[in-house]
């Protein structure tokens, strides 16, 4: 199952976690001085690792050499989390190994040789964590890893040494933001070395009132140390998100909610931001218990991206796509 | 230090010439540099703060080049990235006071690989850093000396647990 399609823990305001372990290959140069048949050589390594093992995750990976993807398909990967902005923004040799429902990729020549990543729905960090590993053992049984007694796992950039471990968790936190508290929250979570920062949207404002949390300490603290971090400070902003839902509980917020789900159960032109925004107050009432927890608000707001529209309606127009995407959400909200 | 052109400002671009085998050194402010020619190649701010945030000087830094991969300390200043697993081992000394700052820590505490690999530094004892230790006291080292010291400490608290 997918990562943003069903029930997870905390999911009324968690919608991901992420683990992302980097790790490179003693003897190589790390990926931005390494030249094309280096590359290939180090993707051919990778693949032959994970083929040769029993594992049935590890058998389960599907090797993908980017240069075969087309570029809506790429940056529908983006849409998805499953590669990063900057794995497709260079053309160099680099490919994945991916699972069937997407939730694990290890992405092989971007900043580092390897970056095995871990996708769960909800929070879910140990359980992300427990797959990583696993997948960490049996790379590590075949290749050579850079490790340094003191600096622990050398990175392309130093501030991934150490464990190369990076834990986000995606958390939907519209009254928090709302009462102007992300501006507090980022200095606070700062100060125990984490940052936040708004998903799909530009600067401070997050759209969809998305936030990201993920820890930039990489040296000095045990994976289980910083398991433990990520996944208190998360509980704390849940926490702090489901006081301000209680307080608000008002004939206004349920009136933006229910108001949402009018338009988007109704319209015919629908564009991402508009998608977005209203989408995010149908999530907060389907927590309020305003709207049926069956809508799957975070699969629409995945599958509402437009490149995600493109792939499956092929190269269209941006208003025949915002006429694809208002089909996606009325057929969604229809049966409710 | 004055600049040796204009004898007006600080000197803060150390330049080294070799001619045929003779080698003559300059110490230049930044606009004689310029105008000699010689101004640093990123004009990015965010490069800049980059470079001040590995707190050196990157013009000034005598430029001794990875054996493995040929990156100088300078380029790594520039950019934030380093170019092979050697470079840790080569730029250690100056590598570790940003990984300090960074970090909060120079020592990893977590999982090991399973399988032997090249270790580009060489393997830390906690007798080899006081030994450490004392050297740097004694050359009244006492910034790297302090660092040092918190990182026997943070070893034997980790021994300890």
């Amino acid at each position: 199952m997918s990562w943003y399609c069903g029930n997870f823990p905390e999911n009324d305001i968690v919608i991901s976690t992420r683990i992302r372990l980097a790790r490179n290959i003693a003897g190589l140069p790390f990926p931005s001085k390494m030249n094309e048949e280096q590359r290939a050589e180090l993707c051919a390594k990778v693949k032959k690792a994970l083929a040769e093992s029993n594992d049935s995750i590890a058998q389960s990976l599907k090797y993908i050499d980017m240069k075969d993807v087309p570029v809506e398909e790429r940056y529908a990967m983006v849409e998805r989390h499953i590669i990063s902005p900057d794995f497709i923004a260079d053309t160099h040799t680099r490919a994945i190994l991916i699972s069937p429902d997407e939730c694990i990729c290890v992405m092989v020549g971007e900043e580092d040789h390897i970056r095995i990543q871990v996708l769960s729905g909800g929070l879910q960090p140990e359980k992300a964590y427990e797959t990583a590993h696993a997948l960490d053992r049996l790379l590590g049984e075949q290749l050579p890893f850079a490790f340094d007694e003191r600096l622990g796992y050398l990175t392309e950039c130093p501030t991934n040494l150490g464990t190369g471990m990076r834990v986000s968790v995606m958390l939907h936190l519209p009254l928090t933001e709302s009462r102007h508290h992300i501006g507090a929250l980022a200095d606070s979570v700062s100060k125990v070395g984490f940052t936040v920062r708004g998903m799909y949207g530009e600067n401070s404002k997050a759209a969809a009132s998305l936030y990201q949390i993920s820890n930039q300490i990489t040296l000095g603290l045990s994976e289980e140390k910083l398991l433990e971090n990520v996944k208190a400070l998360a509980m704390q902003l849940v926490e702090r998100e489901r006081n301000e839902r209680k307080a608000n509980d008002t004939v206004a917020l349920q009136d933006r909610c229910l108001r949402a789900f009018g338009v988007l159960s109704q319209a015919r032109l629908v564009s991402s931001e508009e998608m977005m925004k209203l989408l995010s107050r149908i999530k907060l009432g389907q927590s309020m218990g305003y709207l049926p927890e069956t809508i799957e608000t975070v699969r629409l707001l995945v599958e509402g991206q437009p490149n995600m529209i493109a792939r499956k309606c092929g190269p269209v127009s941006p208003q025949e796509r915002d006429i694809h995407r208002a089909t996606l959400l009325r057929e969604a909200l229809a049966t409710r | 230090m004055l600049c040796e052109n204009c004898g007006k400002r600080n000197a803060t671009t150390h330049i080294r010439l070799v001619v045929n085998g003779t080698v003559r050194e300059q110490n230049l402010c930044h606009e004689c540099a310029r105008a000699a020619g010689y101004e640093h190649p990123s004009a990015d701010p965010l490069d800049n703060l980059l470079s001040s945030l590995f707190g050196e000087s990157a013009s000034l830094s005598r430029e001794t080049a990875c054996p493995q991969c040929n990156t100088t300390f300078s380029q790594i200043s520039a950019t934030g990235k380093v170019g092979c697993p050697e470079c840790y081992h080569t730029f250690y000394d100056r590598l570790a006071p940003y990984i300090q700052r960074v970090h909060g820590s120079t020592h990893h505490v977590g999982s090991q690989p399973t399988k032997a690999t090249s270790t580009p530094t060489e393997k830390v004892t906690i007798e080899s850093l006081r030994h450490k230790l004392q050297e740097m006291i004694a050359a009244e080292n006492y910034e790297e000396a302090a660092r040092l010291r918190d990182e026997i400490r943070a070893m034997e608290g980790g021994t300890a647990q």
